[in-house]
């Protein structure tokens, strides 16, 4: 039997050879290439980061930009996967005045919710709308007594009481986030939060959920900083993209192959208007 | 007109009886209704107010700037012309100013303190301080400038005179902490801020602003006590100041003007269709109305007549001015965030709206009560005609003596 290593295997495996520090000490510069022909704008990314970071009701640290482009019947459509770039050059970072912002393992832009004063001048400051507000306490509805349906539904304290969840239990508590030093397994009020590469999993050897998610191989993740890593040998051979490069912050989520479908009639050489 | 004077000119407050007694209450209510906003604010979170994540910035940020601005502008634009220039003219104003400098900028920083989503974390702004941060700047900026005003204001209290070195200071530290809260908007992806004319644009509205608060106050105040202003105070209001708010005026139609032709006409994309949004889009009705008309035209119209430029003419210019810069505020910080950034199906596109709650419109009058809280106990406490000490019995200034008035104490 020959063996067979999936994308996701050698990722990981470059992954568990990762010497992260916690300080940013490091010389590993994690980054992420998104095939844009691979991908089919499915969302598995999205929803995979949702339950993995338990994330609330209108927040997305995994998202899409969608552009439509001409008119009907001549129409383009274009699907481009969004999350925190992680820019080498973080704006946010560098307008934060507590540094809750900062460069964390692997140049990750992390954030340290104690030392954020919820000033929101990351959220002014990031081209990519990447950065999110906590704007209540997690799960608020988690201790009420009020069903959405009298007599229908059961309340949230009953359905804790059903499934035998301890009732002091913090609301959405994720034993995940437990690893790193940066990430709490619930979250406050006030504060923002934004995606980390799932740094808690990295921590572990795991790949991000949302390159574990993709059914396509969209997503290549890896060390830019070894030459033989799955993300040098695709960006060797295409030339990337990043989002607002004129801003200059120098993401590290890159795009490769841009897809465009379509065609159109070339000229024959003939004399144009004006010629 | 048998009201009993401070030999300054001003009546004294505590003869307008009622009038007095209806004005605390109307802080007392301010005060309630604002904690009220507050508790609501820190029990909810900021669910409670109308801000998202792509206008993350509303009417609390806005507020801020307001009082922020009009403590500078106060010091920038009177205080410091008598104590650091020695413009004699202003002299009367400078006990006054320094005390309204410090209300204003009091306010302001409960109205910004209130809005942080955390404020547990604050003491990273020294442990773990960023000082490549703007934010971070203007902070220190604006607590060394609180603390020029507090000394100034105890060396006049004290001594009857501030020393150059602490005028310098408080003459200095807001013209940073200004700038920079111009830096602090100046980013490249909210073009509407306008980069580097943003803290150009910031001081000069400052400056308008505080001069036309401590018209208002001074006329409002005398209107109060139920007196009328003598000859030398009534000058001091119609010439100096009426005269100073018409030149600033005129300065800030002008550059105003610029800046939405500009804005109106650029080739960036967002700093165009910012402009268009704010100008003739949703929020178009009051930034007209408020913030252009009634806040910056119809002010200059009545100073600028000498006709019009009369006590009460000076003092409804001066208001103006004031609810305009106050809707102006609301205009600048919320021009640089309508324009979505970001063509995602779950966040608004093309443009963002934001309108306040009531309960930030609580924590506002929160921060008015304070302001009027502060200044009416400053004014109940100290006597603040009184004129700087030094070279004051020169025939130049305008009134005839300084202390030992009929009926001090």
């Amino acid at each position: 039997m020959t063996e067979h290593h999936s994308l996701d295997d050698e990722m990981r495996t470059e992954v568990e050879q990762l010497q992260l520090d916690e300080n940013g000490d490091d010389d590993v510069d994690l980054n992420m290439v998104i095939d844009l022909q691979s991908c089919t704008g499915c969302g598995a990314c999205n929803i995979g980061c949702a339950q993995e970071n338990n994330l609330q009701e209108g927040v997305a640290f995994s998202s899409r930009i969608v552009e439509t482009d001409g008119q009907f019947p001549n129409v383009s459509y274009e699907y481009t996967p969004t999350l925190c770039n992680q820019c080498e050059d973080a704006p946010c970072a560098s307008g934060c005045p507590t540094s809750a912002l900062y460069e964390g393992e692997g140049g990750i832009t992390m954030h340290d919710p104690d030392q954020c004063i919820g000033c929101k001048y990351c959220m002014i400051n990031c081209p990519y709308d990447e950065i999110h507000l906590h704007k209540e306490d997690p799960h608020p509805r988690w201790d009420d007594d009020e069903a959405v349906i009298d007599e229908g539904t059961a309340t949230p304290t009953e359905l804790k009481a059903e499934v035998g969840v301890d009732g002091d239990a913090p609301a959405y508590y994720n034993p995940n986030r437990e690893v790193g030093e940066h990430e709490h397994p619930t979250r406050f009020k006030g504060v923002v939060e934004k995606c980390t590469f799932c740094v808690h999993r990295l921590n572990k050897g795991e790949l991000p959920r949302c390159v574990e998610e993709c059914p396509c191989d969209a997503r290549i993740f890896g060390d830019r900083n070894d030459p033989d890593s799955k993300v040098n040998e695709i960006l060797g051979r295409y030339n990337p993209d990043v989002l607002k490069e004129e801003e200059g912050t120098e993401p590290k989520v890159k795009y490769v192959r841009d897809y465009n479908g379509g065609s159109y009639e070339r000229g024959k050489g003939e004399p144009a208007l004006g010629d | 007109m048998s009201q009993s004077t401070h030999s300054s000119g001003l009546p004294d407050i505590e003869d307008g009886g009622k009038r007095l007694y209806a004005w605390l209450a109307a802080i007392a209510i301010g005060l309630v209704i604002g904690l009220y906003g507050v508790v609501t604010l820190f029990l909810e979170g900021t669910i409670a107010t109308g801000i998202d994540s792509q206008a993350p910035w509303g009417i609390l940020i806005s507020t801020y700037v307001f009082f922020a601005l009009l403590s500078t502008g106060i010091c920038i634009g009177v205080v410091a012309l008598a104590g650091v220039f020695g413009l004699k003219k202003y002299e009367p104003l400078v006990k006054r100013g320094v005390l309204l400098a410090i209300a204003t900028l009091a306010a302001g920083l409960l109205v910004i303190f209130v809005s942080l989503g955390h404020q547990q974390g604050m003491i990273h702004l020294l442990l773990s301080a960023n000082p490549g941060s703007p934010m971070w700047w203007m902070i220190v900026f604006y607590t060394i400038y609180m603390v020029a005003l507090l000394a100034e204001f105890y060396l006049l209290e004290r001594n009857g005179a501030s020393k150059l070195s602490v005028s310098l200071l408080a003459l200095l530290a807001p013209i940073a902490a200004g700038t920079t809260l111009g830096a602090i908007f100046g980013t490249s992806i909210r073009p509407y801020y306008a980069d580097v004319f943003g803290p150009v644009y910031l001081v000069l509205t400052a400056v308008l602003s505080g001069v036309a608060l401590i018209a208002a106050v001074v006329i409002v105040e005398s209107k109060l006590a139920g007196g009328t202003l003598e000859d030398a105070r009534q000058e001091l209001v119609t010439e100096t100041l009426g005269k100073y708010l018409g030149l600033l005026l005129g300065i800030t139609i002008v550059t105003v003007a610029w800046k939405y032709i500009m804005g109106l006409t650029a080739t960036n994309n967002a700093m165009a269709a910012a402009h268009e949004y704010m100008l003739f889009g949703p929020p178009s009705w009051w930034v007209w109305t408020f913030g252009i008309v009634l806040g910056l035209v119809v002010p200059f119209a009545l100073v600028a007549t000498s006709r019009t430029r009369s006590v009460n003419g000076v003092l409804a210019a001066s208001v103006l001015v004031l609810v305009g810069m106050f809707a102006s505020r609301l205009e600048y910080v919320l021009g640089g965030q309508v324009v979505s950034l970001t063509q995602d199906p779950s966040l608004q596109w093309p443009f963002v709206s934001y309108s306040p709650t009531g309960i930030e419109i609580a924590v506002v009058i929160l921060g008015i009560a304070v302001f009027a809280l502060l200044y009416t106990a400053g004014r109940l406490l100290f006597d603040l005609d009184e004129v700087p000490d030094h070279d004051v019995k020169t025939p130049s200034t305008p009134s005839p003596a300084v202390t030992g008035g009929d009926d001090d104490d």
